[in-house]
């Protein structure tokens, strides 16, 4: 069983906790202590400094590593500062990049339809999975991102146990959004999630290095689940995420 | 790599190890839904990880209520969960009483405060007949704390670490486990600072934030001897919260120490014998 991080974050953070590592070489000897097979990592300037630069940083800093997978942060275009939707990710998917994310609330946009309609319909257009930090967005946007682009796979990053019951009407209500496991601590939650929606809702994640790898590894070891389930969470799932990303289009 | 490390990366229950869990609850919580919190469910997460032993406390700070569903528990499941008795401050003229009941009726083994909930000061004079009571029958108290600078909750104030000091000089017979160490960084440096001024200070590891290297700063800070491991479930799975000390660039006597030996012998229970593998002595 192969796990995947689907959460994980590379670079010198502003505010770093005691134990931050931010070089590829530290977080993949992070990910050999804790048995993490792979890493799709977002790069810390592209949130706190500018996307166009983290973008940049994140290829070269995963080229060196094939266990380490970049995902790009995306942005409205009508600023001039990225091209439009179709052609954003027309570029991003030209370096290799299968995977994105944004920060609505930290770089001051909507994910409503007349700010970022274009981009979500290219996403949706190739399959590419987006990525949302629970805090960077409220339910309402992301449920109506799920309704308005039924083809395309949100991944709500972050969303924690105490919201289990927003959390469950999003996954009753939406086809297509899942959400990691990093802070999703409920009690019995990835063994009730699994039976109420199915194991295809839950990537493993583990929000490194801001928590610590290992504790989020066992959740899912530990998982009263099949071992069928026990893998989609752990790796499966991402993977064939990433390998449906139609990059022939 | 050593036999918890070994023992985790297999996916298998710790059944070489004491673990003895010093922060838990019983019962449902208002704020949200917890799937596993009936009996059934919480014994099996215990099995399957190979925690022996849960402290429990209840969820609700309405006395006798709350502590009736854990002597219902305990009793249900006397293997695996030893009773905190909570007491709520706002009722301070009933908690002698209801303190009597808990230990000398029930059995409990164990105190719980929450000032956060009941938005009382731990030096309040409402919590006397508390420390007065654990004090005199060298009781381990868990008290919950907590603190942030990355956040404003005026209610935080009635729960940071600090507030314990005078606690702790005024009552050196109370064993006090500062619930979460503190909670948010800022909180857990306040709380080090706490444990070492006062030896009666104890440390529980249970956290939603999966920090990287507290573990290992608590450690090197007072040694293992004062940090517990907690993980406040069913408010969290305990699953993380083991994986923690697992996990931790720390000896692995440290972490038998810290997982279980330190608790069982605070509460003053012979897990060890009951259950063949580390004694408690």
């Amino acid at each position: 069983m192969k796990f995947f991080d689907a959460n994980c974050c590379l670079g010198k953070l502003s505010v770093p906790l005691p134990g931050h590592i931010d070089t590829p070489r530290e977080l993949c000897d992070l990910m050999e202590q804790a048995s993490v097979d792979d890493a799709l990592v977002y790069h810390a300037l592209s949130k706190e400094y500018s996307p166009v630069v983290g973008n940049g940083k994140i290829l070269e800093q995963t080229s060196e590593h094939d266990n380490l997978h970049p995902c790009w942060t995306l942005l409205p275009h009508h600023t001039g500062e990225v091209p439009p939707g179709a052609d954003a990710v027309k570029r991003m998917m030209g370096m290799g990049v299968r995977a994105a994310r944004v920060f609505p609330k930290a770089h001051n946009w909507t994910l409503s339809e007349w700010c970022v309609g274009d981009l979500l319909r290219a996403l949706e257009e190739v399959a590419v999975p987006l990525f949302i930090d629970f805090d960077q967005t409220d339910w309402n946007q992301v449920y109506s991102v799920a309704c308005e682009h039924p083809g395309l796979t949100v991944v709500l990053t972050g969303a924690p146990f105490r919201l289990s019951r927003q959390v469950y009407a999003l996954l009753a209500e939406t086809a297509n959004v899942c959400i990691d496991t990093s802070h999703f601590q409920l009690h019995g939650g990835i063994e009730d999630v699994c039976a109420q929606f199915g194991a295809h809702r839950l990537l493993f994640g583990t929000a490194a290095p801001h928590f610590s790898m290992g504790p989020s590894v066992m959740a899912v070891k530990y998982a009263g689940i099949s071992e069928e389930d026990r893998a989609m969470i752990a790796g499966s799932n991402l993977h064939n995420l990433l390998e449906s990303v139609r990059a022939d289009l | 790599m050593d036999y918890f490390v070994r023992t985790a990366n297999a996916g298998k229950p710790f059944q070489d190890a004491l673990i003895f869990d010093c922060h838990g609850h019983f019962g449902t919580e208002a704020g949200f839904h917890i799937p596993g919190a009936a009996a059934r469910q919480f014994v099996g997460v215990l099995d399957r990880v190979g925690i022996d032993t849960v402290a429990i406390s209840a969820f609700s700070s309405v006395m006798p209520f709350g502590n009736d569903i854990v002597a219902q528990a305990v009793s249900a499941h006397s293997e695996r969960f030893v009773g905190y008795a909570r007491v709520n401050a706002n009722y301070s003229k009933d908690i002698e009483r209801e303190l009597s009941r808990c230990f000398d009726e029930l059995g409990f083994r164990g105190i719980k405060l929450h000032p956060y909930c009941d938005q009382v000061s731990p030096a309040d004079s409402r919590y006397e007949p508390a420390w007065e009571f654990a004090a005199a029958r060298k009781i381990p108290v868990l008290i919950h704390t907590w603190n942030s600078l990355r956040y404003a909750d005026p209610l935080v104030d009635y729960c940071v670490p600090s507030r314990l000091a005078e606690i702790a000089a005024n009552y050196p017979d109370a064993r006090i486990i500062v619930g979460h160490a503190g909670g948010e960084y800022d909180g857990i440096l306040e709380a080090v600072i706490l444990a070492k001024a006062f030896p009666n200070i104890y440390l529980d590891t249970a956290s939603s934030r999966l920090y990287p290297d507290v573990i290992e700063m608590l450690v090197d800070a007072i040694g293992a001897e004062r940090v517990l491991y907690g993980s406040d479930v069913p408010f969290l799975s305990p699953v993380p919260q083991v994986g923690k000390i697992v996990y931790a660039d720390i000896g692995e006597t440290e972490k038998r120490m810290i997982l279980g030996l330190n608790a069982a012998r605070l509460f003053g229970i012979d897990l060890g014998c009951r259950n063949g593998r580390d004694t408690c002595d």
